[in-house]
């Protein structure tokens, strides 16, 4: 039920009550401390978009699959392997340097904790431009890499290896975890 | 302190928008370890009674040849070698000499599909994931053989080739 005084030709509200879900009334002011607070939040948002750009986005695409391995037979997977190949998506400010970090396991963990190790050579992984696998630049996926984002601010980053299961190992499934970061450079 | 509370909220809400510049994701890495090879001895290579002085030869597809199993994984490609062959026959001080031809080892799914020399490796694939594997030979008495129950060892070793 709201309440209307009536000033010259306006009208101003000069009580009103809102009945919540309770059907406890709830005060102007703090309907305007929410609004208030609202606002605050698209502004400092709006900031920080002006401040930083586009946000920094890293998307895992695709898993990097060695398939079925032979006992004491190496498997390699390279990065221009479309379908084995690991792949992340990333996005962020157009034109900006951004540094590309891989957090690689040495070994695939399987049944009863048995492992394969893993290897990553100096070229192991690859950066594309326009997202496409057959326009990589390598890199060492054990440094960091910095490189730029295009004008449209997006990439994609692409990762081979090589698993080498012991001559004799468990039978079954066996998996380990592969970590992008990316964060800005500044420039 | 409800209206307090509130901005202080907006705020925190505000911040890891203004301060996060750094962003991260995982992929898995996978694989599956298939069941190894395996190779069995199914049959001992038997030339049975030998006349001194006259040689007794058996063909992998003979009754008595001896016979190996192999089990791996669907039609993967895999190497067979048996080594250094015996050159004798033993039984104590006596030696019985026996030799390998290009015909005396052969592999098939079920029988002797092909043969070759147990000298050298041969290279073939796995029938549904099986191979059976012969060997033959031939033992060359002297004349003056002593009597008595001659044996030796005949080893095969199969391996993947990745292929």
């Amino acid at each position: 039920m709201i309440s209307l005084g009536v000033i010259g030709r306006g009208l101003v509200p000069t009580g009103f009550e809102l009945v919540g879900a309770g059907r406890r009334p709830i005060e102007f002011r703090t309907v305007c401390t929410l609004l208030a607070a609202l606002l605050l939040l698209l502004l400092v948002d709006a900031n920080a978009a002006a401040a930083q750009g586009r946000p920094l986005r890293a998307r895992p695409v695709q898993s990097l699959n060695f398939g079925d391995l032979l006992g004491g037979i190496p498997t390699t997977i390279l990065r221009t392997d479309p379908v084995n190949s690991g792949q992340f998506d990333i996005r962020g400010e157009r034109l900006t340097e951004v540094l590309v970090e891989l957090l690689l396991p040495s070994d695939l963990v399987g049944p009863g904790g048995s492992t394969v190790p893993l290897s990553f050579g100096p070229g192991t992984a690859g950066y594309s431009p326009d997202g496409s696998i057959g326009s990589q630049v390598a890199f060492d996926p054990a440094v960091p890499q910095p490189l730029r984002l295009p004008g449209n601010g997006r990439g994609a980053v692409f990762l081979g290896g090589t698993a080498t299961p012991p001559g004799h190992v468990a039978v079954g499934a066996y998996a380990a975890t592969i970590t992008l970061t990316i964060s800005y450079l500044g420039n | 302190m409800l209206h307090r509370s509130l901005v202080a909220a907006a705020i925190a809400l505000a911040l890891p928008g203004v301060l996060s510049a750094q962003v991260s994701a995982n992929i898995q890495a996978t694989a599956n370890v298939l069941a190894p090879l395996t190779v069995t001895g199914t049959q001992v290579l038997d030339f049975g009674d030998v006349i001194p002085g006259v040689p007794s030869t058996l063909l992998p597809d003979d009754a008595n040849a001896g016979s190996f199993t192999v089990a791996g994984y669907s039609t993967l490609e895999v190497t067979l070698d048996f080594g250094t062959l015996p050159a004798n026959l033993a039984s104590g001080p006596n030696n019985l000499p026996i030799s390998f031809g290009a015909g005396s080892a052969g592999y098939g799914a079920a029988g002797v599909d092909s043969t070759f020399d147990p000298g050298s490796v041969a290279t073939t694939n796995l029938v549904s994931g099986g191979l059976l594997v012969f060997i033959g030979g031939t033992v060359s008495p002297t004349p003056t053989q002593a009597a008595g129950a001659y044996s030796g060892t005949v080893s095969l070793t199969v391996a993947y080739t990745g292929s």
